[in-house]
C-alpha cells in the first residue's frame, strides 16, 4: 500500500492482479474510462503476458466497425478470453460467456457501475461479478462507496434536457429536406413531447425565421438560404447541396473533427481526432489499435501510417467526456471517507487499507470529519496553490470554483487558474489569498449565487464548450464529409470563433442562450451547488497552511487541464508574462 | 461590446530606414510613401457561409466595413495595399458593399493575390482596383504567401499569426500578433470572424502581439 500512487489514472500497477482473474473465467470485460487507457492497458499485458496473443481483444468506438463486430461476435463464440473496452460495450450487447467484469479507475456514477457489472452473468439465476481495480490511493474511497451504493441501490436520477432548440432545428431541416412540413401541424406535434411542452409561441417563431431567413427580419443584400416557403405555406429545402450537407451532418452525438487514419497502401484502421493527430511529425510513432503506428503524412483528411516496431509512449487522447459523480454517489463518498476518523469496526477494508495515506495527509494537514471543512494553501514553483474539499462531485466543484474565484477577484485583481476533481478544487495564482479575508467576507454566501455565477468569467467559458455541439447540431458548422477526403472549400470555421461572434454581435439568439441555458442546468447544477454552500455553512473551517502538497491537493494540483479566470486588466498580465518570459 | 475605441495604442517601427506604424486592426502604415497594408480580411465571408445555409450574424459583415473605414479615416493613405485574400470566396453581395466602399474612399486600392482570391481580376480592375501576384517597392517586397528574396525585405500574410503567452500560475493568453524576422514581416489577419495560429517565439523574431486595443512588442 505504500507504494500506491497518489495520482494518475492507468492504474498499471495493479496488471498482474488481474491475471488469475482473467484465467479463472470464462470470458472477463475490462472496463476503461477513456479510449487512451483502453489502448495502453491492451498494449501493456500483451507486452507482461504474450501469452494471451489471439485470446485478448480490444474494442472501443474509434475503431473501425468490421474489428468491432469480429469482436464482438469473438465473445459469444467463447473464442476470447478478455476484451478491453470502454463505454462502447456498456448497452445492448448481451454475452453469455462473460463471467467477469473489471472496471478499471473509478466509474463515476452508480448507475454505471451496475450497468457494467450487469455485463457478467447475463443469464437467468446467474449472478453477475465486477471487481474494482482503483488507480489511485483515493479511488480505493469510491470502490468502497461504490460497495455500498450497490447494496443500498441507491441510483442517481437524470435531469432531461429541456427546449433543446439545436435539436429541434435539425428536425425541421430533416423534415423540409424530404416532403416539407406545414408549421402548424408540426407544432402541436411538437409540442406533445416532454422536451418542448412549455415552449412560448415567439420562440417557434424565431426558430422558422431562423431557418428560413437565417434571422429575424428579412435584409437587404442577405443572400441566406436554406428552407424555402412555397405558396401553400409549406416549409420545404430545394438545394440539394444543402440537403445533402444536412444529410452527413444528422445526429446528435459530436465528436471533435476525426482523422481517418489508413496504410499507405490502404487498410482502413481507425479514426483519430483531428486535435492529435495535428501534433504529429512524421517519423512519430503512436499506439492505436493496439499497433504501433508511424505517422507518415496527412493528406485529404487521413493520416497515412505505417506499422512501426519502435516502442512509443504516444497514445491517442479523445477529449470526450469527463464524467462527474452525482449527488448520490458524492454523499456516500463523503460518508466513507468520514469513517476514517471513527474506530476501526466501523471502517471497511478498503479505508483501513489507506490508513499509510490517511497518516501522511494528517502530518501537515488534516482527514476531515462531518462537521469540518478543509481549506489548504502552500506554495510550489507553480505559484501559490488554495485548495478546498467540499466532496461534492466534480460538476459541482467547477461551479464552486468558478463562484468563489470570481467573488475573489472583485475583493483584489487577480488571474486564476482552477483545477477540480470529484473530491475538491484548487485555485492556483501567482499571488496569495488570505483565506481569513475570504471567510470574512462571507465568500461562500448562497446571496446573489445566480448572479455571480452569470458573471464569473468561467461559465462564459463552459457555454462556449457547449456551444461547440449546439453548433454542429443545428447546422451551423460543417464538419465536412465523413470518409470523403473532402475538405469542403471555404465552409470551414470553427465554433470557437462562431461563439465569440454570436457574443458580440447577436447575443440575443436562442441557439447561442442554449449553450448558457445547459450549462447552468447541467453543469454548474445551481440547485446542487446551493445545498453543497448550505452544507459547508454549517460546518467548521479547517484551514490548513502546509509546507508540501498534501497526498489529497495531490491528484488536482497535477491536473494540467484547467479553467481561467482572472480581474486583472490585460495589460498587466502581458506585462506580468513578458517579464517571466525574459527570466 | 468592448468594440468601441477609446485610445489607440499604436506601434512605431523602423524597418530598412523607414518608419512604419503597427496599428491594433492589424493593419501597417507607411509613412513616407502614405501605404496602408492590410491582409487577410476575408470580405464576404459572412455572406459566404449564409448562402450555403449557415447563419452567421450579419452584423459582422458591416462591422468588418467599418473597421476599413475608420482605419482609412485614421491614416489618410494615398493608397491601400491588400495582401492577398481579400475576398473569402466566390463572388455574393458584399461586393456591392466593397464597389461602395471603393468608390467613397478616394484612395487608391492594390491587391496582390492569395489563395481565397478567386474573383476575376477583370471585375476588380473594373472598379479600379490593380491586381498584381507580387509588387516590389524599393528595398521592399510585398507578397501574399510569405516569401524571403535577398536584398528584400518582405511583408505578407496568410498565416494568421497569433502568439501564445504563459504566465506563472499555469496561465496563457492567445493574442493576434504580427510576426517579424529579419527581412520579413508576416501580417495578422484584419477584421472580425477570421481565425489565427501559434507561432513559436524564437530569439530571431520580434513578435508585437494586438491586445484590446493596443499593439505590445512582446
Amino acid at each position: 500500500m505504500d507504494t500506491f500512487p497518489w495520482r494518475g489514472h492507468l492504474g498499471l500497477q495493479l496488471l498482474e492482479e488481474i491475471v488469475p482473474i482473467i484465467n479463472n473465467s470464462k470470458t472477463t470485460l475490462l472496463f476503461t474510462n477513456t479510449r487512451s487507457q483502453c489502448e495502453i492497458w491492451f498494449q501493456k499485458i500483451l507486452e507482461k503476458h504474450p501469452e494471451y496473443a489471439g485470446e485478448i481483444a480490444m474494442h472501443h468506438g474509434s475503431i473501425n466497425k468490421e474489428t468491432r463486430q469480429w469482436v464482438e461476435e469473438a465473445i459469444r463464440n467463447e473464442s476470447l478470453k478478455a476484451v478491453v473496452c470502454t463505454s462502447s460495450l456498456d448497452l445492448g450487447v448481451d454475452f453469455a460467456p462473460v463471467e467477469t467484469v473489471i472496471q478499471i479507475g473509478g466509474p463515476k456514477g452508480v448507475a454505471r457501475f451496475l450497468q457494467r457489472a450487469g455485463r457478467s452473468g447475463h443469464q437467468p439465476g446467474k449472478e453477475s461479478v465486477i471487481y474494482f481495480l482503483p488507480t489511485h490511493a483515493i479511488e480505493l474511497v469510491e470502490a468502497s462507496a461504490l460497495k455500498n451504493a450497490a447494496k443500498t441501490k441507491a441510483v442517481e436520477d437524470r435531469v432531461p434536457y429541456l427546449n433543446s432548440y439545436d435539436v429541434l432545428i435539425q428536425y425541421l431541416i430533416s423534415l423540409a429536406i424530404s416532403d416539407g412540413f406545414i408549421p402548424e401541424q408540426i407544432f402541436s406535434e411538437i409540442r406533445h413531447t416532454f422536451c418542448y411542452q412549455a415552449m412560448p409561441q415567439e420562440h417557434w417563431q424565431w426558430i422558422l425565421n431562423f431557418i428560413v431567413m437565417g434571422s429575424q427580419s428579412l435584409q437587404a443584400y442577405d443572400e441566406y438560404k436554406k428552407v424555402e416557403v412555397d405558396a401553400n405555406g409549406k416549409y420545404q429545402i430545394f438545394n440539394r447541396g444543402i440537403a445533402m450537407r444536412h444529410r452527413f451532418q444528422i445526429g446528435t452525438i459530436v465528436g471533435d473533427a476525426n482523422i481517418i487514419v489508413r496504410y499507405q497502401k490502404g487498410g482502413y484502421i481507425g479514426s483519430i481526432e483531428e486535435y492529435f493527430i495535428s501534433k504529429l511529425k512524421p517519423g512519430d510513432v503512436f499506439t492505436f489499435a493496439g499497433r504501433n503506428l508511424e505517422f507518415i503524412r496527412v493528406k485529404e483528411m487521413q493520416a497515412h501510417v505505417r506499422n512501426s516496431s519502435k516502442r512509443t509512449s504516444k497514445v491517442p487522447s479523445w477529449m470526450g467526456g469527463r464524467l462527474s459523480f452525482s449527488a448520490q454517489m458524492s454523499e456516500l463518498l463523503r460518508d466513507e471517507l468520514y469513517s476514517a476518523s471513527e474506530s476501526e469496526a466501523n471502517q471497511s477494508r478498503e479505508i483501513k487499507a489507506l490508513e499509510p495515506i490517511f497518516l501522511r495527509q494528517s502530518k501537515e494537514s488534516i482527514v476531515p470529519k462531518p462537521d469540518e471543512f478543509l481549506i489548504e494553501t502552500f506554495e510550489t514553483s507553480d505559484g501559490f496553490h488554495h485548495v478546498f474539499y467540499p466532496f461534492e462531485g466534480r460538476f459541482v466543484h467547477e461551479a464552486m470554483g468558478s463562484l468563489l474565484g470570481y467573488r475573489i477577484s472583485l475583493l483584489i485583481p487577480i488571474t486564476f487558474s482552477l483545477a477540480f476533481n470529484d473530491y475538491g478544487f484548487e485555485l492556483l495564482s501567482d499571488k496569495e489569498i488570505n483565506i481569513d479575508e475570504v471567510l470574512d467576507n462571507n465568500l461562500f454566501s448562497t446571496e446573489y449565487l445566480f448572479d455571480d455565477l452569470n458573471s464569473s468569467l468561467n461559465s462564459t467559458e463552459m457555454a462556449r464548450r457547449k456551444f461547440r455541439d449546439i453548433a454542429v447540431i443545428s447546422g451551423l458548422v460543417f464538419t465536412g464529409y465523413p470518409d470523403k477526403g473532402i475538405k469542403i472549400k471555404h465552409l470551414q470555421s470553427s465554433s470557437q470563433l462562431l461563439f465569440n461572434v454570436f457574443r458580440d454581435y447577436e447575443s440575443d439568439n436562442l441557439l447561442y442562450l442554449q449553450a448558457f441555458r445547459e450549462t447552468f442546468e447541467h453543469q454548474l447544477e445551481e440547485g446542487r451547488l446551493r445545498i453543497a454552500l448550505e452544507r459547508i455553512a454549517s460546518q467548521k473551517v479547517i484551514w490548513k497552511k502546509c509546507l508540501t502538497p498534501t497526498p489529497f491537493s495531490f491528484p488536482l494540483i497535477t491536473d494540467r487541464l484547467r479553467e481561467k479566470l482572472s480581474s486583472e486588466k490585460l495589460k498587466d498580465r502581458i506585462k506580468k508574462m513578458i517579464t517571466l518570459m525574459k527570466k | 461590446m468592448s468594440l468601441t475605441i477609446f485610445t489607440i495604442m499604436i506601434h512605431n517601427l523602423i524597418i530598412e530606414n523607414d518608419s512604419f506604424i503597427l496599428h491594433p486592426t492589424g493593419a501597417v502604415f507607411w509613412e513616407k510613401e502614405s501605404k496602408l497594408l492590410i491582409s487577410d480580411i476575408h470580405l464576404g465571408k459572412v455572406s459566404h457561409f449564409r448562402k450555403f445555409g449557415m447563419a452567421i450574424p450579419r452584423k459582422v459583415i458591416y462591422k468588418n466595413f467599418k473597421l476599413l473605414r475608420d482605419t482609412l479615416d485614421y491614416f489618410k493613405p494615398k493608397q491601400v495595399i491588400f495582401l492577398g485574400d481579400l475576398f473569402h470566396s466566390s463572388l455574393n453581395l458584399e461586393w456591392a458593399l466593397f464597389e461602395g466602399f471603393v468608390n467613397e474612399s478616394g484612395t487608391s486600392f492594390v491587391l496582390v493575390m492569395g489563395n481565397h482570391d478567386i474573383i476575376s481580376r477583370d471585375k476588380y480592375q473594373k472598379i479600379g482596383v490593380q491586381i498584381f501576384d507580387k509588387l516590389i517597392f524599393d528595398k521592399f517586397l510585398f507578397t501574399h504567401y510569405p516569401q524571403e528574396e535577398d536584398n528584400y525585405f518582405n511583408f505578407a500574410g496568410h498565416i494568421h499569426p497569433a502568439i501564445r503567452l504563459k504566465g506563472k500560475g499555469k496561465q496563457s493568453l492567445k493574442l493576434p500578433c504580427f510576426f517579424k524576422k529579419k527581412n520579413q514581416m508576416i501580417l495578422p489577419a484584419f477584421g472580425e470572424f477570421t481565425g489565427s495560429h501559434v507561432l513559436k517565439k524564437t530569439s530571431k523574431v520580434d513578435l508585437y502581439a494586438i491586445a484590446d486595443e493596443m499593439v505590445i512588442k512582446i
